[in-house]
C-alpha cells in the first residue's frame, strides 16, 4: 500500500474522531458521529490500516464524545 | 486499464467516475443516516400532552364548564384558555359589550403555561422591558382588583400570585361580561376564510377572527409553526419548611445556573419553596415531557447547593409544562393566512403571566384598528422542519446550559 493510500483512513479516523467529541452537543448528530467513528476504525484496524496510536485516539474521541452527549442531555440539564 | 482504439493509435479508457464499490459504500452510508433520523422521528415524536398537574391545580380544581357541540357562530373566537386568551376576551367585551365571543380551552381554564407557571409577576420579557411592557404588572393587579379576583396575591416583597386561581378569576370575569367559555373542547384544525372556521372533534365555530392564544401549543394547529416552538420545564415544591428555615431563603429566587439559564424560584403557600429550572425541546413540537429519572434530581442538586438549609425538606410535589418560545426570546403577535383573520400571539418564553394578560389587551385593541406596540410585529428567524428544527433547537439550549452561547439583552 502506498504512503498516500495509507495516510487518508490515518486522517478521516481523526477527522472523525475530534468531530464525535467536539460536536458532543448536537442531538441525533453526536451518537450518529461517534457510532460511526467507531465502525469506520473497527473496520480499518481489522484490515490493517491503522495503527495502534489513531485507533485509541478515534476510539476515546468516540467514547469521550459520548459519556459528554449523555451528561449533555441528562445531567447538565438546569 | 482497457485500451480503445482511436484512429491509428491505442489510448487508455479514463477509469469510471464512481465505481460500483463508492456507489454502495455511499449508498450504505445514506441508508444508515436515513434510518437513524428516521428511527428519530419514530421513536420521539409524540402525540400526547403532559399529564401531570401543577403545584397549584393540586391543591384543588375549580369546576369546569362543558365541552362545547354542535355548529356555532361568533364576533370573535378565542383559542386557549390561558391568561392571553382568557385577557383578551375580557378587554374586547369591555370595549364592545354587545361582542359574540367565544373562547374554546382543550382541558380547563390555566391547563397549560398560565397554571403551571410559578405565579411571580415581573414587567417586561426575558430580554429586557420593550415599550408597551412597563406597567404589566400594574395591569394584572388592576384586573384582579376590578374583578375581586382571589388568587393569593401577596404584594410585597415581591409581586406573586397563584396563577391557576388567577386564570380561574378571569374566566369568571370573561363569563361576567357575556363570553361564552367552552372547556374541554379541543380545536382540531384553524381554517383560513371569511369567516375563519375552527373544527374540534364535535363542534365547529365560524367567527371573522380569531385569536390563537395557545403560546407553546400553537405550532400543533398548524398556526406559527415556523416561528413558535414548545420548551419544556420543569418545577417542583418542597415540603413545608419552618419558619427559622424559610426565613433565611430569598423571597425572590434567582440562581444563575450558567451565562444565560437559571433556576427561579419563591415561597409557596403553606411555607413551602417553589423552583423551577430546565429546558427541552421534544420532537415535532413534542409536548409531552417524559420526565426522565434525571430531571429532578439535576433541580434538586442546584436547590441544595445554593441552600443547604433545604436539604432535609424533599419535593412534594413536581411538574412540567410547555413554555412558547421564539427564536430571539421575545413574544409575537402575528396573522396566518391570507384574509388576516387567524391572529396568533405567544412566546414569552417563560415570562408570559403578565406578559400574556398585557398581550391579551393588545389583541384586544386590533380589533379597533389599533396596532400593538411595533417589537410585537417584528420579523422572526423561521425555524426549520424536523429533525433539524430538534437539532438546533437542542443544540442551542445545551450550548446555553454549558455556559458557551447567550443572547444579547435589550437593556
Amino acid at each position: 500500500m502506498s504512503n498516500q493510500a495509507a495516510r487518508a483512513p490515518r486522517i478521516c479516523a481523526l477527522v472523525l474522531g475530534t468531530l464525535s467529541l467536539g460536536l458532543f452537543f448536537v442531538p441525533l448528530v453526536a451518537p450518529l458521529l461517534q457510532a460511526g467513528t467507531l465502525t469506520f476504525v473497527l473496520r480499518e484496524a481489522w484490515r490493517g490500516t491503522l495503527d495502534f496510536r489513531i485507533v485509541l485516539l478515534a476510539t476515546v474521541g468516540a467514547a469521550v464524545g459520548f459519556l459528554l452527549f449523555l451528561a449533555t442531555e441528562l445531567i447538565w440539564i438546569v | 486499464m482497457s485500451l480503445t482504439v482511436s484512429g491509428d493509435r491505442m489510448e487508455p479508457r479514463p477509469a469510471p467516475s464512481l465505481t460500483r464499490r463508492t456507489f454502495l459504500k455511499t449508498a450504505a452510508l445514506a441508508g444508515a443516516g436515513g434510518a437513524w433520523f428516521g428511527g428519530a422521528r419514530l421513536y420521539l415524536k409524540d402525540d400526547r400532552w403532559t399529564p401531570n398537574r401543577s403545584f397549584w391545580v393540586s391543591r384543588g380544581r375549580e369546576p369546569a364548564s362543558s365541552p362545547l357541540l354542535g355548529e356555532h357562530e361568533a364576533d370573535l373566537a378565542i383559542i386557549g384558555g390561558g391568561v392571553t386568551g382568557l385577557s383578551a376576551a375580557i378587554h374586547a367585551l369591555l370595549r364592545s359589550p354587545d361582542m359574540r365571543v367565544v373562547l374554546l380551552e382543550a382541558e380547563y381554564a390555566g391547563y397549560g403555561a398560565t397554571g403551571r407557571s410559578g405565579g411571580i409577576l415581573g414587567n417586561g420579557t426575558e430580554m429586557g422591558t420593550p415599550a408597551g411592557t412597563g406597567d404589566n404588572v400594574a395591569h394584572v393587579l388592576e384586573l384582579i382588583d376590578r374583578f375581586g379576583i382571589g388568587c393569593d396575591l401577596q404584594r410585597e416583597p415581591a409581586t406573586q400570585i397563584d396563577p391557576y386561581r388567577y386564570a380561574v378569576g378571569l374566566k369568571g370575569a370573561a363569563l361576567g361580561l357575556g363570553a361564552k367559555v367552552w372547556e374541554g373542547s379541543r380545536v382540531r384544525s384553524v381554517e383560513d376564510g371569511e369567516p375563519v372556521v375552527i373544527r374540534g372533534d364535535r363542534f365547529a365555530v365560524r367567527a371573522p377572527r380569531v385569536f390563537v392564544a395557545t403560546n407553546g401549543y400553537t405550532p400543533k394547529l398548524g398556526v406559527a409553526a415556523a416561528r413558535l416552538f414548545p420548551v419544556h420545564t420543569a418545577a417542583a415544591v418542597t415540603v413545608p419548611v419552618p419558619r427559622d428555615v424559610l426565613r433565611t431563603i430569598p423571597d425572590s429566587i434567582l440562581v444563575m445556573t450558567s451565562g444565560e439559564m437559571y433556576m427561579w424560584g419563591r415561597k409557596a403557600p403553606g411555607g413551602r419553596v417553589l423552583v423551577g429550572a430546565g429546558a427541552k425541546y421534544f420532537y415535532d413540537n413534542g409536548l409531552y415531557h417524559r420526565g426522565d429519572a434525571f430531571l429532578f434530581p439535576a433541580l434538586r442538586r442546584v436547590l441544595e447547593k445554593n441552600f443547604p438549609a433545604l436539604r432535609p425538606y424533599p419535593f412534594e410535589h413536581t411538574w412540567t409544562g410547555p413554555m412558547g418560545c421564539t427564536t430571539d426570546q421575545e413574544p409575537i403577535i402575528g396573522t396566518e393566512g391570507a384574509t388576516g383573520g387567524i391572529i396568533y400571539c405567544g412566546g414569552y418564553c417563560g415570562h408570559g403571566l403578565a406578559m400574556g394578560t398585557k398581550a391579551g389587551s393588545f389583541l384586544a385593541g386590533m380589533l379597533h384598528g389599533e396596532s400593538p406596540p411595533a417589537w410585537l410585529l417584528r420579523p422572526t428567524l423561521d425555524l426549520p422542519g424536523e429533525p433539524l428544527r430538534y437539532i438546533g433547537a437542542n443544540m442551542v439550549i445545551n450550548l446555553m446550559n454549558l455556559g458557551l452561547y447567550s443572547m444579547d439583552k435589550h437593556e
